[in-house]
């Protein structure tokens, strides 16, 4: 069975990267790797696009707030 | 007994020896109010992701231990008086830690300063299991974590190299500060 077209189509990858990648550890410790998951602007990235799992996005959204309360992630990036 | 981690961002003008004294404090009242000292990491100077207190810069130290709720809230109560302090934040990691467990582990910690730590998270997750399954965890763990032991080792070598150029950049706004008046 072959896809119907859509308009709408971006890259959206459909396994949550922390299942399925056991090494990838969430802490709040990890700037760099919760950085994956924020937009430019310092959003955190909503599930239907990282493609995480339920669990691991609620986890992740503790983290990133954590993160941002001790000023290792930003809670905005103003524009220029 | 719970298990709590506190990281604290110091100003980073702060004098080695003030940091020195300023984990020492922490410790000696961790330990006082009958807690235990699990360990103490000092990440260095950062940069922050905004400005607290117009700076832009902080030191950050992470203290890890165990103690009663009772300790959380002198520990609190301390950091937020102290003017040294840009901000604090305490998280509760495990509810109900033996502490003699703790330290039958620090023995081994020892004698293999570098696997121990790693190796006492996932033994302290699972206290229940029985101490036969310690060892399988222990051969599991530093494979899992290697990588992670090598990840703080990384980070805290570059945050003491900035060190040295950091003096230098004050003294260069000092000057620029100067020229401005």
């Amino acid at each position: 069975m072959s896809k119907p077209p859509k308009r709408r189509s971006f890259p959206r990858s459909k396994v949550c990267r922390f299942c399925a990648d056991s090494s990838l550890k969430m802490d709040y410790k990890e700037p760099n790797i919760l950085r994956i998951f924020i937009t430019e602007r310092g959003k955190i990235i909503p599930r239907r696009i990282s493609g995480n799992c339920a669990k691991h996005q609620r986890q992740l959204t503790t983290a990133i707030k954590r993160a941002r309360n001790i000023a290792l992630l930003p809670f905005t990036v103003p524009r220029r | 007994m719970r298990r709590y981690e506190s990281i604290v961002v110091l100003d980073p003008d702060l004098h080695d020896d003030d940091i020195k004294a300023f984990t020492e404090k922490y410790s000696q009242l961790i330990m006082t109010q009958g807690g235990e000292v699990i360990k103490v990491e000092d990440w260095g100077t950062k940069k922050l992701a905004y400005l607290v207190r117009k700076r832009d810069k902080g030191h950050y130290i992470l203290f890890d231990y165990v103690g009663n709720p009772a300790l959380i809230f002198e520990m609190e109560r301390q950091l937020k008086i102290s003017e040294d302090v840009m901000k604090y934040l305490s998280v509760k990691l495990d509810d109900e830690v033996d502490l003699e467990a703790f330290k039958q582990q620090a023995k081994p910690q020892e004698a293999a300063p570098e696997e121990a730590p790693a190796a006492e998270a996932p033994a302290a997750e699972a206290v229940a299991p029985v101490e036969t399954a310690a060892p399988v965890e222990a051969v599991a763990a530093p494979e899992a974590e290697a990588a992670e032991e090598a990840a703080p080792a990384v980070e805290a070598a570059p945050a003491e190299e900035t060190e040295e150029p950091k003096a230098v950049e004050e003294t260069a706004t000092e000057r620029k500060e100067s020229e401005n008046e």
